[in-house]
């Protein structure tokens, strides 16, 4: 795999939340407004390139990956959970409202499955620079995925979008205009499942429509053989 | 036996590095996180308690010991004498998504002076704006429901409760 492809991996071939559904638990509960779902974007990447760094890290030296080989998962977790206690510690001081906003999710990242995993399934056995370039795509890929959710639900539960702070869309004109009001359904954890329900639906329809074409042309080319 | 020693020696070395590590992010976000929280609580007293944003040098506000496990905070305006002459509480209760943390001033008449949401990550219905109607009352006949709140306003209702039940021990 190239440096691109692996770049490119975690924004659709291997979205962890569209495709290979992990971290779905925070992704339902903190994607009420796009402003979270950026925090959590962010404090998600920083706490997933530093652990596949420092997990790479620690594996690229032979004696110590022998020696740590019986406790290793242990020892990630020791790692992960400093990471996002660093994360909640910073976010706390310099970000208190978004702090507040996340709540419990943050401390959470610790058992999120896409950072163990990706620990123990890549970073283990891979170079340190593939690692960081495999934290950060994974990290972006579940930061899009939760921008997608959080527009949905935001805008079709509130009527706006809010960016950071008091930096807000108000989109209300727009459903006034339209003589229709914002469902607050999509603002609940039903309408969370909804929202990620229709779009994996749509993922699985673009996929198949793609899998069909794909599939026609080669029976063409047999055709024309 | 040596080899669970050695595992159990590295995973020690492990979790004392990142311990350190922790100490270290600490040592520069704990006084931070510290001024931010006095603040907010003075901000929030100033705006609960005329008599103190108008007096400071008349009165002076003591944090008093916790007596009751719903009670977060209690703090006592006294003027020069010492004598206590309104008391502010800090009341917490569990409400629909969050847990509801209030600040109410109470008079010496035992009526509720101001109060305001704290903190509240309620789901429906906009609780740190809405007017309870409870400024200048010394009883819970007029509590004035948010709609479609139910389970909000019932802990706000129980905030209002316990702040007024205690004023009776702390303001005699």
């Amino acid at each position: 795999m190239t440096k691109k492809e692996n770049f490119l991996k975690g924004f659709i071939n291997e979205n962890p939340l569209f495709v290979l559904l992990l971290g779905t638990c925070p992704a339902l509960a903190i994607t009420t407004t796009l402003e979270n779902a950026l925090g959590m974007g962010i404090a998600f990447i920083f706490v997933l390139v530093m652990s596949n760094t420092i997990i790479s890290l620690i594996n690229s030296f032979k004696k110590l990956k022998e020696l740590i080989q019986p406790v290793r998962i242990a020892v990630y977790i020791v790692i992960i959970a400093s990471l996002v206690t660093i994360v909640e510690m910073l976010m706390q001081a310099y970000l208190p409202e978004l702090y507040n906003s996340l709540g419990v999710f943050i401390s959470l990242i610790t058992v999120n499955c896409i950072v163990l995993g990706r620990a123990e399934a890549y970073a283990s056995s891979n170079k340190v620079s593939d690692s960081v370039i495999d934290g950060i795509s994974m990290g972006l890929g579940y930061t899009f995925a939760l921008i997608i959710i959080s527009l949905a639900r935001e805008l079709l539960g509130n009527g706006t979008i809010t960016i950071w702070g008091n930096l807000v869309i108000n989109l209300k004109g727009v459903f006034e205009f339209l003589h229709i009001t914002p469902i607050s359904f999509f603002t609940s954890s039903a309408g969370a499942f909804m929202v990620l329900g229709i779009i994996l639906g749509i993922m699985q329809a673009i996929k198949n429509s793609k899998e069909a074409k794909k599939q026609e042309l080669e029976k063409a080319k047999k055709e024309v053989k | 036996m040596k080899n669970n020693l050695i595992t159990g020696l590295v995973l020690s070395i492990f979790a004392l590095i990142c311990g350190l590590f922790l100490s270290l992010v600490n040592s520069f976000t704990e006084p931070v996180i510290k001024e931010r929280t006095e603040q907010k609580i003075n901000d929030s007293i100033m705006e609960v308690c005329e008599i103190y944003k108008n007096n400071k040098d008349t009165y002076s506000i003591d944090k008093e010991s916790i007596t009751h496990e719903e009670v977060d905070s209690v703090y006592l305006v006294k003027d020069e004498n010492g004598n206590a002459v309104e008391a502010i509480y800090i009341v917490s209760a569990k409400g629909y998504a969050s847990t509801i943390q209030m600040m109410i001033s109470v008079t010496k008449e035992h009526k509720i002076e101001k109060s305001i949401v704290i903190s509240s990550q309620e789901t429906k219905g906009n609780i740190k704006t809405h007017d309870f109607k409870m400024d200048g009352k010394d009883s819970l006949d007029s509590f004035d429901k948010l709609s479609g709140s139910t389970i909000s306003s019932k802990a706000v209702r129980k905030c209002f409760y316990t702040a007024l039940d205690l004023s009776y021990e702390d303001l005699k």
